[in-house]
């Protein structure tokens, strides 16, 4: 191992033993009288007393790149470390360390021109007037790197679409921040200018230490999503961000905490940007009004962060009575729930059977000439899965006499059929109930015939007009075909199904109910 | 020579298969002493969606009367004399913004029909409320003492 890593070492030792040194040119305490130093380069120097102040220039000579100094601590000093733009203006202040510690500035953005390093001491008994202390700078190709000062939305780093950047979460506190001291951030900006609607996807690598917070903004500043990564050491990522362009956007990466940093690993955000498809979720899709327009027969998603909801609209709006049909694929970790919603967003539907990692299946709804929405939600809200997606699948087909029209899960919305009529329909899903109404014009005997299904132990109840119970049928037992008959009188009436036990239901078979009069 | 009977008998055919308004029904007057009392109103979304409509009232499937053509949000009303028992109720709406005679919506926006039972010595009074654009309606029955 050694050999493979150690001309990497040589390599690294002969740049910076071969790199111009230069000694620092007392007094240089002030920006007038700043020392020379390269930007490739070292220089050495003194702190001669608690309040000296040393100031170096360092000139690019290149349209970008990437500025990083270091300096080495020596006894008895508490070095701070600013970097300053050609006017003197602070643009990033580092003392991450306490006496005799090492200071480093990382990732600064830099363009042809001037700059300064500053030195200066917090010890105010510092008395190490003759130790050299030597101040290292190091210029890089700017590309793919985030440019630091980036720690709000107007100094974001542009990025580059479809590609990789690399940062560093460090320094740990950010003393020009308002107010000062918070934790440091890094912010992104990402424009898309081609018209169009785009996906974008976001994966960011784990770094030892840090547990990262990253949140996506729109060019209002309004916060579209906030993803955590759940754990330090971890990275994260984030799938189908629904991108209309042209717009910008802006990214802000944290650390969960003040005192996570990593000036030793970078972190590697990779940003991919597709044109939308309308095969996957639009994010943010959390609400009614962000729905995902579901045009085509499949559309996968994910649930993350935690908590998410995903919304869909479909369009019923062309035909008067259809059937809409809906399946979700099951993701490890999570229970799903799928919710059939009117226009208004109020829930019409909840298929949930309970049960983690099952499929969850609206086995039918009925839709007419207006537009619904299919919630997807995790039922914990605590569950995140960033990285498996699911699967939803819809089918819309026009609704035939014959058939149930859900819902009709009260008197209110039962079910019309008449006597020497029968309906095909769905015990689903879980505590799924169905009416049927029925008018009786001549008093006669009626026959009930229902058929049986698996996992279902038939209950029917039969009310009057007046929503008194007439009689009460249980089957023997599950899958059971229930029969039952009664003398009725003129009149309207209702027929109450449902399983003996709520959890009771059948999403892949369906039953026959036939009304006879003998 | 062709063109005019061909013009003539298009004009003839399109006439005949234009959806026309059905002339206006036959209303039996109110009975005096009515017993059974029909309201009926839609929820609409906007102002453009109020218009125009009136309700029929049929008992064992004969028309009764309707009630006064108004706009879909305001309560419509007709009273009526029943013979007391459990009659087959079938309340049909119009829409009557093209005329006053009305066109009839269609069969799956008309509520269903319903047995009504009349009591003697109450006032029977059914509300009937359209919400979704006509696609959902409620029927609510209740009972008062009448006085005699």
């Amino acid at each position: 191992m050694l050999w493979r890593v150690l001309p990497i070492l040589l390599g690294a030792a002969w740049f910076w033993a071969c790199s111009p040194t230069i000694d620092e040119v007392e007094p240089n305490d002030d920006m007038a009288h700043a020392s020379r130093l390269p930007a490739n380069g070292r220089a050495r120097g003194t702190i001669g007393r608690p309040d000296d102040v040393d100031w170096y220039k360092i000139a690019i000579a290149r349209d970008s790149g990437v500025l990083s100094l270091h300096v080495g601590g020596i006894r008895d000093v508490d070095f701070v470390l600013s970097f300053r733009d050609k006017d003197g203006r602070e643009l990033k202040r580092i003392d991450e360390t306490g006496v005799g510690g090492d200071e480093l500035a990382l990732d600064l953005g830099v363009q042809r021109g001037v700059y300064y390093a500053v030195l200066s001491n917090k010890n105010p008994r510092a008395a190490n007037p003759t130790q050299k202390y030597v101040l290292s700078s190091k210029l890089e190709s700017a590309a793919g790197r985030e440019l630091e000062p980036n720690d709000s939305a107007l100094t974001a780093t542009p990025l580059e679409i479809n590609s990789l950047t690399r940062g560093h979460y460090y320094p740990a506190t950010n003393f020009l921040s308002d107010p000062p001291g918070q934790a440091d951030e890094d912010w992104f900006a990402l424009r898309s200018d081609r018209p169009g609607l785009y996906a974008l996807n976001l994966d960011l690598s784990a770094v030892p230490n840090v547990d990262p917070v990253l949140e996506i903004y729109d060019s209002n500043n309004y916060k579209l999503k906030e993803i955590s990564a759940g754990g330090v050491g971890q990275g994260l990522g984030f799938r189908d961000l629904g991108i209309r362009a042209p717009a910008q956007y802006f990214l802000r990466l944290r650390p969960r905490s003040r005192g996570m940093s990593n000036p030793d690993v970078f972190y590697e955000l990779l940003n991919e940007l597709r044109p939308y498809d309308g095969r996957t979720e639009l994010e943010p899709n959390d609400q009614r009004a962000d729905a995902t327009p579901f045009e085509k027969d499949a559309v996968t998603g994910h649930i993350a962060p935690a908590a998410d909801v995903d919304w869909y609209r479909v369009n019923a709006a062309t035909s008067p009575r259809q059937i809409l049909r809906a399946d979700l694929s099951p993701v490890p970790g999570m229970q799903l729930v799928l919710t059939v919603t009117d226009d208004l967003g109020q829930p019409l539907l909840v298929v949930d059977n309970g049960l983690k990692e099952t499929p969850q299946v609206l086995t039918g709804i009925g839709l007419s000439n207006a537009t619904y929405y299919l919630v997807v939600s995790e039922k914990t809200g605590r569950a995140a899965n960033g990285r498996d997606a699911y699967t939803l699948t819809k089918t819309l087909v026009p609704w035939q006499p014959g058939l149930e029209w859900e819902p009709n899960d009260s008197t209110a919305t039962a079910q019309a059929v008449k006597i020497g009529e029968s309906v095909d329909g769905y015990l689903a899903p879980a505590g799924d109930v169905d009416y049927y109404e029925f008018n009786v014009y001549q008093k006669g005997d009626i026959l009930c015939e229902l058929t049986g299904l698996l996992n279902v132990r038939w209950s029917a109840e039969l009310f009057d007009q007046d929503n008194k119970p007439v009689l009460a049928q249980q089957a023997a037992k599950m899958g059971e075909s229930l029969r039952f008959d009664r003398e009725l009188a003129p009149g309207t009436y209702w027929l109450k199904l449902q399983g003996a036990d709520p959890g009771q239901n059948n999403v892949r078979d369906k039953y026959t109910l036939r009304l006879k009069a003998r | 020579m062709k063109r005019p009977v061909f013009l003539a008998l298009a004009a003839l055919w399109a006439g005949c298969a234009a959806p026309r308004p059905r002339p206006a029904a036959q209303i039996p007057p109110a009975a005096a002493g009515a017993n059974f009392e029909l309201s009926s109103y839609e929820v609409v979304g906007t102002p453009e969606e109020d218009t125009l409509e009136y309700v029929q009232v049929f008992l064992d499937g004969r028309l009764q009367g309707r009630t006064e053509v108004a706009a879909k949000s305001r309560p419509k009303l007709w009273l009526g004399r029943i013979s007391e028992g459990n009659h087959p109720m079938r309340f049909e709406v119009w829409d009557s913004t093209g005329g006053a005679s009305g066109v009839r919506r269609p069969e799956d926006l008309q509520p269903r029909e319903r047995f009504i039972r009349v009591e003697p010595g109450f006032k029977t009074s059914a509300v009937l409320r359209f919400s979704e654009q006509g696609r959902r309606s409620l029927l609510s029955i209740t009972y008062e003492p009448r006085p005699r």
